[in-house]
């Protein structure tokens, strides 16, 4: 068998920074706390095939989990996508969406941030209203002053049915503000949602199309497909 | 039929009565979902688009695309093309049914990169590789389409071989058609592209099939030097600056302010080094005059012959690397692995008309028909016209056989002419001649 040494070329790498914004107040008890764990478990292996053949992003990943308050899950260190595992979270207290935005935004003040990387990706989900709405409009406004806030991929997924949700604040959340907010109505709509959004938005920052002529937007983030938004008889509803 | 196995079913909008069976899932992507599937005993994959992104429109670039006439050339079975359209009315989706590719053979640029150690493919294949893109390209220009979509990522080789498929061509188009929406890989849009002062042609393609060429031969992008490196967050509008209006080119001979000066950037500097000089003029042709201005891009021709004559230059070294020999190399050549000098073959140098043609005279060497016409690129069946044999009597003497039909003229060193019947051998004297076809071929060292 001839072989031949590898020719002397290198992939030069940027840093793509994916946060898990998880809320685990009381309200996300039972079939929705097993089912967001779930889907995080399942979505992890996507993630990696995703960006399987792009040896260019280096994906490193960190989770905030947040109810009475806001904690690191996983972090502050940031963990490879290819070692990272997913702890189990559980649920307490109320929801403090507000300081899981205070704590991300303070990893991406520039000083923290590496000097080269693809747009961060934040992807928050939540199944009811944040428990100071003000707090959270000063944190959400706070994140977006910051270079690499304003430019992150920001994807919002709310769980659950009618009210119990302020539409209008996750959709604010959103880095694309045409989009409609993703919304998780059973166990399995959270599940594919999950795994799509986590899975376009590392693909999209790092890898992602363009239109011809001057971006309106940062990043291109396709549309979710019907069959991630709509799953009659999904399983448990919420 | 095992019930279990079959996902969906899909019925063909062109052959009434066909059908084809969705076994499992095979990738998906912003446009819609690829699955395996059976065409009776046949495997095929079974691309369906999601609700959205199959418009009427797109529906009637497949139609076209089934029903195209193609002609067998090794150009066309490069392409993966559709061959029916379907329908799944239990989902309400359609798409179209194409060859599958074994994907454990034919990897995109991303995953050999991945592989790396594992997996490698040596000069002369990655010649064979530029080879390929090139005379497939040209076939589809001159067949009056335009890919518009060239990437890393529709690119597909077979490292062992060189070998190419080229996939995702649901959106080839007709050139000079204008596409409102296109939406591209900003890595290989045209500067002229990103601007949006034009739409893809066969010129925007030439510029992606030159950054393509590129990271094949360096795993680096052309435009990655100091300017890209000083942007923080590489998004979209960084990449419209970096790769539009602001595009320079990072060895660019008159312009050193993108060279790729950054430490984590050596591997695109040691390429460079490394890489046949023929190869380095072309991609700077391509990357200064040809970045602005599209009707002076390397055309694929240029391209098709460089690696023609690169695949035919390969020597091997003793310590087992591949180092191309390249006419417009000066003075002698040296492994690129161990830096050992390299013992280069007398060549014969063949005067076709433009640019003359070099074959290495290695034993065993064929003179093809492509040869001595390089600009029409190789044909099916090869038509081989010679080959280089040892002297029955004496294993020191080589020569060329005639393998063709008809005889050829000899005129030695010292100037005696002969005539060379076939299956009989022209001797390899330095500084003789043999006519071969109307074609002057000269034994040089």
């Amino acid at each position: 068998m001839n072989s031949h040494p590898s020719m002397p070329f290198e992939v030069a790498r940027r840093q793509l920074h994916f946060f898990w914004l998880m809320d685990h107040s009381g309200s996300m008890g039972g079939a929705k706390i097993q089912a967001l764990n779930q889907a995080v478990r399942e979505a992890i292996p996507e993630i990696r095939a995703a960006v399987g053949n792009h040896p260019e992003v280096e994906v490193l990943v960190r989770a905030i989990r947040f109810a009475e308050v806001a904690q690191w899950h996983v972090g502050p260190d940031p963990v490879p996508l290819e070692t990272f595992t997913w702890p189990e979270l559980t649920t307490t207290g109320t929801t403090n969406t507000a300081m899981a935005l205070e704590l991300v935004t303070g990893e991406l003040d520039v000083a923290k941030m590496p000097r080269r990387g693809f747009p961060p990706v934040l992807l928050l989900v939540s199944d009811g209203h944040a428990s100071d709405a003000g707090r959270y409009r000063a944190a959400l406004q706070n994140l977006l002053t910051l270079p690499w806030g304003r430019r992150s991929v920001r994807i919002a997924i709310g769980i659950g049915q009618g009210h119990e949700i302020d539409e209008v604040e996750l959709r604010a959340f959103n880095s694309d503000v045409e989009r409609p907010l993703l919304r998780a109505h059973n166990v399995a709509e959270l599940v594919e949602q999950i795994k799509w959004a986590s899975t376009a938005a590392t693909v999209a920052s790092s890898a992602g199309k363009s239109a011809a002529g001057p971006a309106a937007q940062n990043v291109l983030l396709p549309q979710a497909p019907a069959h991630v938004l709509l799953i009659p008889n999904g399983g448990e509803v919420f | 039929m095992n019930q279990k196995n079959v996902l969906a079913i899909a019925t063909s909008a062109t052959t009434p009565g066909r059908e084809y069976t969705l076994v499992r899932r095979l990738a998906g992507g912003g446009q819609g979902e690829v699955f395996l599937a059976r065409d009776g005993t046949r495997e095929v994959a079974l691309k369906l688009y999601h609700a959205h992104m199959g418009t009427v429109d797109q529906e009637a670039m497949v139609r076209a695309q089934v029903s195209r006439s193609m002609t067998d050339t090794p150009e066309e079975r490069r392409f993966v093309w559709p061959q029916d359209l379907v329908r799944v009315d239990a989902w309400n989706r359609w798409g179209y049914v194409m060859p599958l590719v074994d994907r454990a053979r034919f990897l995109d640029l991303g995953e050999l990169q991945a592989a790396r150690g594992r997996v490698t493919m040596s000069p002369r294949r990655m010649a064979e590789a530029g080879y390929q893109l090139s005379s497939s390209l040209r076939a589809l220009h001159s067949a009056g389409h335009c890919y518009r979509d060239i990437s890393r990522n529709n690119v597909l080789f077979e490292p062992a071989t060189g070998e190419l498929r080229i996939i995702d061509n649901d959106n080839v188009g007709v050139a000079g058609e204008s596409q409102s929406g296109v939406i591209g890989t900003p890595e290989y849009m045209a500067p002229e592209i990103i601007s949006g002062q034009a739409s893809p042609s066969t010129l925007t393609d030439l510029h992606a099939l030159a950054v393509l060429l590129f990271e094949l031969w360096t795993w680096h992008h052309p435009l990655h030097g100091d300017l890209e490196c000083r942007v923080h967050c590489w998004d979209l509008p960084a990449k419209q600056r970096i790769y539009g209006a602001g595009a320079v080119f990072i060895f660019d001979p008159r312009d050193a302010s993108n060279r790729p000066n950054e430490p984590d950037y050596r591997g695109v500097r040691r390429a460079w080094e490394i890489m046949p000089e023929t190869l380095r003029q072309l991609f700077t042709v391509a990357f200064t005059d040809g970045l602005r201005d599209p009707a002076r891009r390397v055309t694929e021709g240029q391209w098709q012959q460089a690696f023609l004559q690169l695949f035919d230059g390969a020597l091997r070294c003793a310590c087992g690397a591949e180092t191309l020999w390249d006419p417009k190399a000066a003075g002698g050549l040296a492994c690129w692995h161990c830096r050992a000098a390299l013992n280069v073959p007398p060549r014969l140098r063949i005067d076709t008309g433009a640019a003359p043609y070099h074959l290495p005279l290695t034993p065993g060497a064929q003179l093809f028909g492509h040869h001595l016409r390089p600009s029409a690129g190789r044909k099916e069946p090869a038509e081989l016209v010679g080959e280089v044999v040892r002297h029955p009597n004496d294993p020191n003497v080589w020569g060329l056989k005639n393998l063709s039909e008809n005889p050829w003229t000899f005129v030695r060193p010292e100037g005696a002419t002969a005539l060379v019947p076939p299956q009989k051998s022209a001797p390899l004297a330095l500084g003789g001649r043999v006519t071969i076809q109307n074609r002057t071929c000269t034994i040089e060292s």
